[in-house]
């Protein structure tokens, strides 16, 4: 669950991301905030679901995040300013944390039995 | 699903070996040397970014700025979006957090975060000791720090390599009682099975 937390403060920064880089077109805040309010959103759902899988939902919006960030430092000519490499490292990191099951160190077979068990 | 219901033991010796090379015995040394190695890249990556001025370089001396300042480096910079020592550094982080991730027995529970650990720590470790290697020769300076990192990397691999051969017997082992892609798939991403218990603990 551990996991869950840093997508939290990730998304968190994302959505920070306006200030401390302080973008200089409204397209660009939407962008950051509306991808920061999406991780952070998953990360608390994935908290409240904790046997299913909606983190792995944070891994599309990584790749975006690489991606549109790789995009914009080719269309700036290979300088990359602060903002787009800001996209790309928050992106791998969420990739990263994002794959972590929720209950990584629980053994699948204890996790059905534990989950039946609160089974009415 | 023979240990279905009731408690597991996950401290378990895994075939071939005698030991169990997921034991956090030998998976926090991992974690830590990653964390040294991401804690050296991270504060070269900082240099390339040019929030502290210079690099502490003890045995080559300014040589550690030519070769993060080198053309090679700005190359790379331009190809990747980053500096190269920022991906380094993620790299390293990977290896501490899937090092961490998964329980003492997640050789057989978790195959798939044991490769994907395995994945991180040797093919890019390898990759990466090799290019550092090279810088003598490209760029024609050193850098003590990443040849430290380049060190680290090696012997992670010399650390993981265990874990790594350890989930894929068990996999071949399931395979060979099974001769089933869909069970091997099935065991791969974790799920119980009869035959993934009935194998683990078999040497052949």
């Amino acid at each position: 669950m551990w996991a869950r937390h840093v997508e939290l403060a990730l998304g968190l920064w994302l959505l920070a991301g306006p200030l401390v880089f302080e973008h200089a077109t409204i397209g660009l805040w939407i962008h950051d905030v509306a991808a920061g309010a999406l991780v952070a959103a998953i990360a608390l759902a994935s908290q409240r679901r904790p046997r299913g899988m909606l983190h792995l939902l944070a891994l599309p919006i990584a790749a975006w995040l690489v991606a549109a960030g790789w995009w914009s430092t080719w269309q700036a000519g290979g300088s990359s300013p602060p903002i787009f490499q800001n996209r790309i490292v928050v992106g791998l990191l969420l990739a990263m944390f994002a794959i972590v099951p929720n209950h990584a160190s629980r053994p699948p077979e204890a996790l059905d039995s534990r989950e039946r068990g609160r089974t009415p | 699903m023979a240990e279905l219901g009731r408690a597991v033991d996950v401290d378990v010796t895994a075939p071939p070996w005698s030991w169990n090379p997921s034991a956090w015995r030998h998976r926090i040394p991992i974690c830590l040397l990653a964390g040294v190695a991401f804690g050296i890249a991270g504060y070269l990556a900082l240099y390339q970014w040019r929030i502290v001025d210079s690099v502490w370089d003890p045995v080559f001396g300014a040589q550690s700025m030519q070769v993060l300042d080198s053309q090679v480096s700005h190359t790379m910079r331009r190809w990747l979006g980053v500096p190269d020592a920022v991906l380094g550094a993620i790299a390293y982080l990977g290896d501490a957090i899937y090092c961490l991730a998964g329980s003492t027995r997640r050789w057989q529970y978790r195959p798939w975060m044991v490769l994907l650990f395995g994945l991180d720590v040797i093919p890019l470790g390898i990759v990466s000791a090799v290019l550092v290697g090279l810088q003598g020769m490209v760029v024609g300076a050193w850098c003590f720090l990443c040849l430290v990192t380049a060190a680290i990397s090696l012997i992670l691999v010399v650390l993981a390599y265990d874990e790594v051969w350890s989930c894929l017997s068990f996999l071949g082992r399931v395979w060979r009682r099974s001769r089933s892609a869909r069970v091997v798939w099935h065991v791969f991403w974790g799920g119980p099975h009869p035959v993934s218990d009935a194998v683990a603990l078999a040497a052949r």
